[in-house]
């Protein structure tokens, strides 16, 4: 008879060892400890900082370790809106963390420039990063967080580590843009309400 | 307009400077008067400076430009008398066909220095003789022009390609100027007793424990005791501080460039951005400036949920203050204590707006939802009961020696330096001056209610520590007063102009479907004027300054920010204290990056 968690793939049949898959050890790991780098701006950091208090208390899932260096951190949680001055300061954050690394956009704002479709925002940190969860809201609450690091665990859970160019670092390119011009433009078209804001009188 | 509502120093004013004071308007009660651009730095001087006017209070500074492109640009200072309890809004007129300049007054409030930077950053106006004039909010290289100005597009002059690959290419060291970042001789500012020792150094003598090398160290923009994306530049000896150079503006999102292009009521969810901690207050801050532009009585139900709100708002945040300022000093315990007690008012905050944080309760003319049933004698229950909570906390922190260590006697400022610095709230109180919007120019019937300013002594970290935890228990009082007397009625005003109908009407009725598309389509126009509304809010005094030209969208939506002006002051306060001491200053500043950078 074996005992084992189907989410895991840990099998053991005896206090002493275990069989594994490798990925499932390496995933199961990683899934569970993940450190996030709380980069905060603008309110949804209140919200961060909600769930990161007793009520939601965010050390559930293993993220109690709150790592305020990018050099020792996993995931790089964006709360808050991101201007185009912010815009290489986070960059190079991402830049300073370690590999395995992820991301998740946390907000309208983050995810899409939000309601500030204007001269001031990036129109989505996925202009200028790589993305893993993507957190909607205005801001989100404690529990759409919580969910947020859910997805994102499940997604680490599929991973395989022999598979190199997941971990292959994506850096700009040498015109020192993230995506190609033309994308950026598409994906920061007004949409929604936003285009409707375009007189002033 | 009557006299009546006229500002008693204009007359003294018109006597005084004559022609050099070219008109004179009443808009909204508020008295305004344009001077010559020639003769603004001695007015305002006089103003000041005269023992009989006294404005010795600079609230604001900002400037308007009208859609009508003909029309000057007009440079604003918002005065205010503290002992007389007066305001007074003075205009300079700046043709666009001459150079668009005029003097500074950094030399009269020390206050102007960041609200001229500001102007110029936005505007494009210079100050004449101004210490420092760069941009503060976009940076140093931004090449798209002057935000504010109506020619400059809502989304920028380049694509957002450009935008976002001048952005990732962007040296960071032109986030700010290089000479800024060389070592001066601030030899000035250090302590006596090292000061003395620096000067036997650098006149050749021999000290073995003093070296002449300054520090640069760079703080932020991401950092935990920032409480935000600010970024200190500090250039050190050994531990002491002997410059700070905050930089501002790493969130600055546009908000009173998005202002013009909405209508009054869909601002309302921006003021929510703007000073995330405070929602609610913003939303009636807001709420009041547009009703006052548009003549709108509240009803009493009304005057009295707003009054709840502000206080649940404040509350609120000065719950997040003491929580985030225990952990930047070293205590973690705090923090989890004043999150139980916010989660709690989260739960009374959503059952009445539907949301955590970003609120939107109120409309011009009223609410968007009345409180729920059972939900005052619910509050009622938790008002008692929080006093014990902040009993608890003062318990742990109040008579504590490493907190005592850590805030008495750092960063303070005198009386005169704060006022001069044009700082409010919390921050000035504790400097010992009793400058209270809610007591000095009262609104929502505040003078009606029963309760108490906290004033410090002594302006130090401990002192705004005590009047931050006084105020609390002042707004419980408050709360409780304003749930005890809240009275049956409506919560929006019988206009049909300015409240949409309900649904159900809305869909059978021919006159308010009518109404219901106007209000949607057009938005509540209101006349031509200008008003300044001023709240108290937890960082100090909320203004919001509306220029309008009779259209449904504002031609000018001016924040006075107090976190801003605030943490202008950051450098009066640090310099000469240790480096850990910055940080305990800092938290005591309690910015809202948001509210600092709009």
């Amino acid at each position: 008879m074996t005992h084992g968690d189907t989410t895991t793939g840990v099998i053991t049949s005896s206090p002493n060892w275990v069989t594994t898959r490798l990925d499932d050890l390496v995933n199961w790991s990683r899934a569970n400890s993940l450190w996030p780098m709380m980069f905060g701006t603008a309110c949804c950091a209140i919200e961060f900082m909600a769930t990161a208090a007793s009520r939601f208390d965010i050390s559930r899932f293993g993220m109690e370790r709150l790592a305020y260096s990018p050099r020792q951190a996993d995931v790089l949680i964006c709360a808050g809106r991101l201007p185009f001055k912010l815009a290489p300061v986070i960059r190079k954050i991402w830049d300073q963390m370690p590999q395995p690394k992820w991301c998740i956009s946390m907000g309208a704002c983050a995810s899409s420039g939000g309601i500030f479709d204007n001269y001031a925002m990036v129109q989505g940190i996925d202009t200028i990063m790589p993305v893993d969860v993507y957190v909607p809201g205005c801001p989100p609450r404690p529990e759409g967080l919580l969910y947020g690091i859910l997805l994102l665990q499940k997604k680490i859970k599929g991973e395989t580590v022999f598979d190199p160019t997941l971990r292959v670092e994506k850096l700009l390119d040498d015109q020192g843009m993230f995506l190609a011009p033309a994308v950026v433009d598409e994906l920061s078209e007004p949409f929604g309400n936003s285009v409707h804001q375009t007189r002033s009188a | 307009m009557t006299t009546a509502t006229l500002n008693p120093s204009v007359e003294t004013l018109k006597a005084r400077f004559g022609a050099a004071v070219r008109r004179i308007l009443v808009s909204c009660g508020d008295t305004v008067v344009v001077v010559a651009r020639g003769r603004a730095h001695e007015i305002l001087a006089w103003l000041k400076n005269d023992p009989v006017e006294r404005y010795d209070y600079l609230t604001d500074i900002t400037a308007v430009e009208y859609r009508d492109r003909e029309l000057p640009i007009e440079v604003v200072y918002q005065l205010r008398s503290l002992e007389r309890k007066l305001d007074l809004r003075l205009k300079v007129e700046l043709p666009k066909d001459r150079p668009l300049e005029v003097d500074t007054i950094t030399d009269l409030w020390k206050g102007a220095n960041w609200l001229e930077r500001e102007v110029w950053d936005m505007f494009g106006i210079r100050f004449a003789g101004h210490p420092d004039l760069r941009r503060i909010l976009m940076w140093e290289t931004y090449s798209e022009g002057h935000p504010l100005r109506k020619d400059f597009p809502l989304r920028g002059r380049f694509s957002r390609a450009e935008q976002t690959h001048r952005a990732l290419t962007a040296d960071l060291a032109a986030h700010y100027s290089m000479e800024e970042l060389s070592l001066k001789d601030a030899t000035p500012l250090l302590p006596g007793d090292l000061r003395a020792r620096l000067e036997v150094v650098t006149a050749g003598g021999e000290d073995p424990d003093v070296r002449t090398d300054h520090m640069l160290l760079n703080i932020g923009p991401q950092h935990p005791a920032t409480h935000g994306v600010l970024r200190l530049v500090v250039e050190l000896d050994g531990e002491v501080v002997v410059r700070v150079i905050p930089h501002v503006g790493y969130l600055h999102s546009g908000f009173e460039k998005l202002g013009e292009y909405r209508h009054y009521n869909q601002i309302i969810p921006l003021t929510d951005r703007t000073d995330y901690l405070s929602a609610m207050s913003n939303n009636v801050c807001l709420a009041m400036a547009a009703e006052k532009l548009m003549g709108i009585e509240l009803t009493p139900r009304c005057t009295v949920l707003r009054v709840i709100a502000c206080e649940l708002s404040r509350i609120i945040s000065h719950l997040v203050w003491a929580g985030t300022t225990a952990i930047d000093i070293g205590a973690f315990t705090v923090f989890l204590w004043m999150f139980q007690e916010r989660e709690k008012l989260y739960n009374f905050i959503e059952a009445w707006t539907g949301a955590r944080l970003t609120t939107t309760l109120t409309r011009v003319g009223g609410l968007m939802a009345d409180v729920p049933d059972g939900w005052t004698a619910d509050l009622q229950t938790w008002a008692r009961d929080f006093p014990k909570v902040l009993d608890e906390v003062e318990a742990l922190l109040s008579k504590n020696g490493i907190w005592l260590g850590r805030t008495v006697d750092v960063g303070a400022l005198s009386a005169e330096e704060a006022i001069n610095w044009s700082l409010s709230g919390p921050l000035l109180r504790a400097s010992g001056v009793p400058y209270d919007v809610r007591k000095d120019r009262p609104y929502l019937d505040y003078e009606s209610y029963d309760f108490e300013v906290p004033i410090g002594e002594h302006g130090d970290v401990y002192d705004r520590y005590l009047v931050r935890m006084e105020e609390m228990r002042q707004s419980t009082r408050i709360l409780l007063q304003a749930l005890e007397r809240l009275p049956d009625g409506p919560i929006n005003v019988a206009d049909p102009r300015v409240i949409l109908p309900p649904k159900s009407r809305a869909m059978g009725d021919m006159e308010a479907m009518i109404f219901h598309f106007k209000q949607v389509m057009e938005g509540v126009s209101a006349p031509a004027g200008e008003t300044y509304t001023g709240i108290e809010n937890p960082r100090g005094e909320l203004g919001y300054y509306f220029v309008s030209d009779g259209t449904a969208k504002p031609v000018r939506w001016r924040i006075r920010p107090p976190a801003f002006i605030n943490l202008a002051a950051l450098p009066a306060m640090c310099e000469g204290h240790l480096l850990s001491d910055l940080i305990a200053i800092n938290a005591s500043v309690d910015v809202v990056m948001g509210e600092v950078d709009r």
